[in-house]
């Protein structure tokens, strides 16, 4: 028993530890930890085919920020973008999605061949969508955060 | 607390800010739309499914035996299964697959729905289609085939299980619908019927009554002879279609009302502008302003050189991307079917084209499917004279949905006879009858007949339901037999013969005024030539029969590419398929033939000019007619000439200056061949004298100098001529075609291409000078029964398009290169799936069967 006592002590103490770790971990590296949900969440919410849900994967991204409200933003501007790059490179990769991104850029500013405009544009409605949401995720943690009593 | 405010604050900001962005790329700007739900990455236009693998397998239930698609290096879909009814719904699945924005869109124009997608700026247009009544006809028809054309009814309801089955099962919508922001919707049998009555609006929909009774309440009092001579039905130089019923005659005197003409004009001029405001509309699916004719002909064996009977057709409608027309072939085992040509895009039969035995082509007859009427009354009631009272309106009621506004509820006010097309406050209201919404038309069951036809007797027996839209319906088989049939269904007017043609002018609806007397003319009674000894039958949109035929029917007639056509035809004992294509492709002009020979004359005499008046620019413009008036390529339209610019023009100008002073130009001109008849046989006719100019009588030849000397001094004022000399102002600068997507997006359509041709010319293509083309031969065919037990190795076809509707396919575009050039593709037709070559199939579908 004092073997399970023990060893159940010490589990517990290993986990406390680790989750002291891992706190540690999310409080040095936030932003990257922000970055990597903002990417995944961004991936799976798009995938929903509401590109407005780019905001909520921004949003969830901005919760796990501890710094600054600039980092909160680039990490959901930055993981937002690189979600959507993705899907988008993955149906350029299989589908003539140049050819018909060249006719309706040529249709909109009246210039041809410039796919990459469509795909910059494209991008950037993710990225600001993914900024201002988790500057908002940010934002809302810093609101209902229990703060220390001021002295 | 301080903290407090200031972190509320950078909620609130980084909420709005959110906000701002999500509805900055919420909102269309003009005509872009929302950039948020276009440039979706998985819900907009990256995502979108282009591919079509090269086997595929497609579990489409309540199919009754297994169904293949073989598509060939066109992309063009031959399905073949052992029951027809598998084979339609799967034609609907794959025509679906194709064409999915162009179901939408044809429907919606049918429905008068566009609103609902493009917003108010289709509400004119959807307000004149359901006062049309097309949709309510459409519903009240699919009821009649219901009922009375069970076999039909199964057929149209199996394409529709297709379509609709590719809707639900489509991984993505073409790019149309994302720039509309709409998913397709479901089809029923009613919209397939409804492609028949939109067929029927685009050819036989017409207000050349209300124009004709324009002009004479405008200008019969001071030229009470303008009707007659300028604006008959019956155009001079008429070489009819069938071949023995008399010489063409000219018109008749026309005896006109004599009521109150003023207070009718408005009610007139009220109906006209609402027309051209719908079918000038860049939205519309088929611009039906630039409708200009169709051609076919055939040849019989001991006329042709390959030995046996040939039969060619190009229907001539406005050109779209994609194209009005999808090539199909399609074979079921339980019925025999195996025919292969031109389907409609919203419908399972084969229009034009050909099977194992027979082959068929269309031009429009130009019957007179439609009375216009106008009434006494007031804003309730009107009056009618045979029941001797004031008759209440019937009164339809129509909920318009609008995209971004509220639903519009429009009332439509009807008379015994029809719709009211005006105000019911105006003086006299206009209505109309029209036979595609008068009667339970039949025209599925006869293509259907056409489809399955084996020999001359079963085709005419198809014939005979072949309603509406009027056609000359031109046929062959492979027996040797040739025929034509101006068809379709023809009301019996009360009073009304061919010789005063009374009903074509508005008639008095209050008096009932020619009524219709509820029967057609008998079959057996319309025109018809089979196995003439000339061996050969052409038909452009001419006259129907010449004089010995007794009974009205046509309402307008064309004239030059007939004449063409038949001068080509008659002299030649041998004519082959290079001939055939020769023809299809002809751009010799008619009126430049008498027209030229009367400039060059004009110039030539002295008397008619001034001192001076001959400038180094006119000498040379006419040099350069002189010089095509010598050559080989005489009065040929082709676009690296500058002779056609200079003619078209100075007969533009011949035109406006004979005819401008007495009618103006805003209701429309006579028929050029009127102004030949006048030009070659009355060249002192008053009709030439400048009403302006009262010190002179002037003549044709006053016209005409004055019509050089005003066309070379546009043509020298024109932009794209800047910098050039006559002997640059190439046709090809001043002439070119373009072929517009149905959004009218520039990008998505193809042109202006610099083009050889014009308006009358066999090969043609309409527009005004330095106004590109945009209408033409939808399609072209030649079927040569020579090769039919070959897979008529040796017919050709081509259209202006492709098989597809994306437009990032191969196949959007592939035949539209083919058709500029004046090439053709061959017919693919092999019975049997397993005899299609490997090297010629793109791609294999393949439908297993569940035992329905």
């Amino acid at each position: 028993m004092a073997v399970t006592n023990d060893a159940a002590g010490s589990t517990s103490s290993g986990n406390t530890l680790q989750r002291g770790k891992l706190v540690a971990s999310m409080d040095k590296f936030d932003y990257l930890w922000a970055l990597g949900v903002a990417l995944g969440a961004g991936l799976l919410l798009t995938l929903t085919g509401v590109w407005q849900l780019a905001a909520l994967a921004g949003f969830l991204s901005g919760m796990l920020v501890r710094r600054k409200g600039g980092i909160a933003w680039w990490t959901g501007f930055l993981g937002v973008l690189g979600s959507w790059l993705i899907i988008i490179m993955y149906f350029i990769a299989t589908q003539p999605a140049i050819a018909l991104m060249n006719l309706i850029i040529e249709y909109l500013i009246g210039s041809s061949g410039l796919w990459i405009i469509g795909l910059l544009l494209t991008v950037m409605i993710g990225a600001l969508l993914g900024g201002t949401g988790s500057y908002l995720g940010y934002a809302l943690i810093l609101l209902v955060k229990k703060r220390p009593p001021s002295t | 607390m301080k903290k407090k405010g200031k972190d509320i604050t950078r909620v609130a900001i980084a909420g709005g800010l959110l906000a701002a962005v999500m509805v900055a790329f919420s909102v269309p700007l003009g005509s872009i739309p929302a950039i948020g739900n276009l440039l979706n990455p998985f819900g907009g236009v990256w995502n979108i499914d282009h591919t079509q693998p090269a086997k595929q397998t497609v579990e489409m239930p309540g199919l009754m035996g297994d169904v293949s698609v073989i598509k060939d290096e066109f992309g063009i879909p031959h399905v073949y299964g052992d029951y027809e009814r598998d084979v339609a719904k799967v034609f609907g699945y794959i025509q679906a697959m194709d064409r999915l924005f162009q179901l939408e869109m044809t429907k919606r124009q049918v429905a008068g729905s566009l609103s609902e997608v493009v917003g108010d700026i289709a509400l004119s247009t959807d307000k004149y289609f359901r006062t049309l009544g097309l949709r309510k006809a459409a519903t009240d028809l699919t009821g009649y085939i219901q009922v009375n054309d069970p076999l039909v009814y199964d057929l149209l309801e199996a394409y529709t299980e297709g379509v609709n089955y590719y809707i639900e099962h489509a991984k993505t919508f073409p790019f149309e619908f994302h720039f509309l922001g709409i998913t397709p919707s479901t089809w029923e049998v009613e919209d397939v019927v409804g492609l028949e009555k939109y067929m029927d609006y685009t050819l036989t929909f017409e207000t050349k009554d209300i124009i004709r009774t324009l002009i004479n309440d405008t200008h019969g009092d001071q030229y009470p002879g303008i009707i007659e001579e300028l604006f008959p039905i019956t155009t001079p130089f008429q070489k009819p279609i069938t071949v023995d019923y008399g010489s063409a005659i000219g018109e008749h005197p026309i005896v006109p009302f004599d009521d109150d003409k003023s207070s009718r004009i408005s009610a007139l001029q009220h109906v006209l502008e609402w027309t051209d405001e719908v079918i000038g509309w860049e939205g519309a699916a088929i611009d039906q302003a630039q409708l200009i004719g169709s051609n076919n002909w055939v040849v019989a064996a001991n006329k042709s050189a390959t030995g046996a009977p040939i039969l060619c057709n190009d229907m001539h409608l406005s050109w779209s991307l994609p194209a009005i027309w999808y090539e199909a072939h399609l074979v079921a085992t339980n019925t025999g079917l195996n025919v292969q040509g031109f389907s409609l895009v919203g419908a399972p039969l084969i229009v034009v084209g050909h099977n194992e035995n027979v082959a068929w082509g269309m031009t429009n007859a130009g019957f007179d499917h439609i009375d216009w009427y106008f009434y006494d009354g007031n804003e309730t009631h009107y009056y009618y004279e045979p029941d001797g009272e004031y008759k209440p309106y019937q009164q339809r009621v129509e909920h318009i949905k609008v995209k971004g506004g509220n639903t519009v509820e429009y009332t439509i006010n009807e008379t015994i006879h029809g719709a009211i097309m005006t105000d019911t406050t105006i003086d006299k209201p206009l209505a109309f009858r029209w036979v595609a919404t008068d009667i339970n038309t039949k025209t599925y069951r006869a293509v259907y007949g056409f489809n399955h036809a084996s020999n001359i007797t079963e085709f005419e027996m198809a014939l005979q339901n072949f309603s509406q839209p009027s056609q000359n319906i031109v046929y062959a088989d492979k027996f040797g037999n040739i025929s034509i049939r101006p068809t379709g269904y023809v009301p019996y007017r009360e009073g009304v013969t061919n010789e005063s043609k009374e009903c074509s002018f508005v008639l008095n609806g209050s008096a009932g005024e020619h009524e219709w007397n509820g029967s057609q003319i008998a079959f057996d009674d319309l025109p018809h030539s089979v196995n003439p000894s000339q061996a050969y039958l052409v038909s452009a949109n001419q006259l129907s029969a010449g004089q010995e035929y007794p009974i009205y029917l046509q309402s307008r007639t064309s004239n030059y590419r007939a004449r063409r056509i038949n001068e080509l035809l008659a002299p030649d004992s041998s004519v082959s398929v290079e001939d055939m294509i020769a023809i299809q492709l002809d751009v010799y002009d008619k009126i430049a033939e008498w027209f030229i020979p009367l400039v060059l004359d004009a110039f030539d005499d002295d008397s008619l000019w001034d001192p001076g008046e001959r400038t180094a620019l006119i000498n040379q413009s006419i040099s350069q007619l002189n010089s095509w008036n010598n050559s080989v390529d005489k009065y040929m339209m082709f676009e690296n000439l500058s002779a056609p610019t200079i003619y078209t023009e100075i007969f533009d100008n011949f035109v406006e200056h004979t005819f401008g002073d007495e009618i103006g130009s805003e209701l429309a001109m006579p028929h050029p061949a009127i102004l030949e008849n006048l030009s070659l046989n009355v060249p002192a006719s008053p009709w030439f004298n400048d009403t302006g100019n009262p010190s002179k009588n002037e003549t044709r030849d006053d016209m005409l100098v004055m019509s050089i000397i005003s066309g070379v001094e546009a043509l020298s004022n024109r932009d794209q001529l800047t910098g050039l000399s006559p002997a640059d102002w190439k046709w090809g600068l001043a002439h070119t075609v373009q072929f517009d997507h149905l959004t009218g997006i520039s990008v998505f359509g193809r042109g202006p291409y610099p083009a050889s041709g014009s308006g009358i010319t066999p090969n043609p293509s309409g527009a005004s000078l330095f106004k590109p083309a945009g209408s033409g031969a939808s399609e072209r065919m030649i079927i040569d029964f020579a090769g039919h037990d070959s897979n008529f190795s040796t017919s050709l076809i081509v259209i202006p398009g492709g098989s597809s509707g994306d437009a990032v396919s191969p196949h959007y575009d592939d035949q539209l290169e083919l058709f500029l050039a004046g090439e053709y593709h061959s017919l693919y037709y092999y019975a049997d799936a397993m005899a299609f070559p490997e090297s010629e199939r793109e791609s294999v579908f393949t439908f297993p069967g569940d035992g329905g």
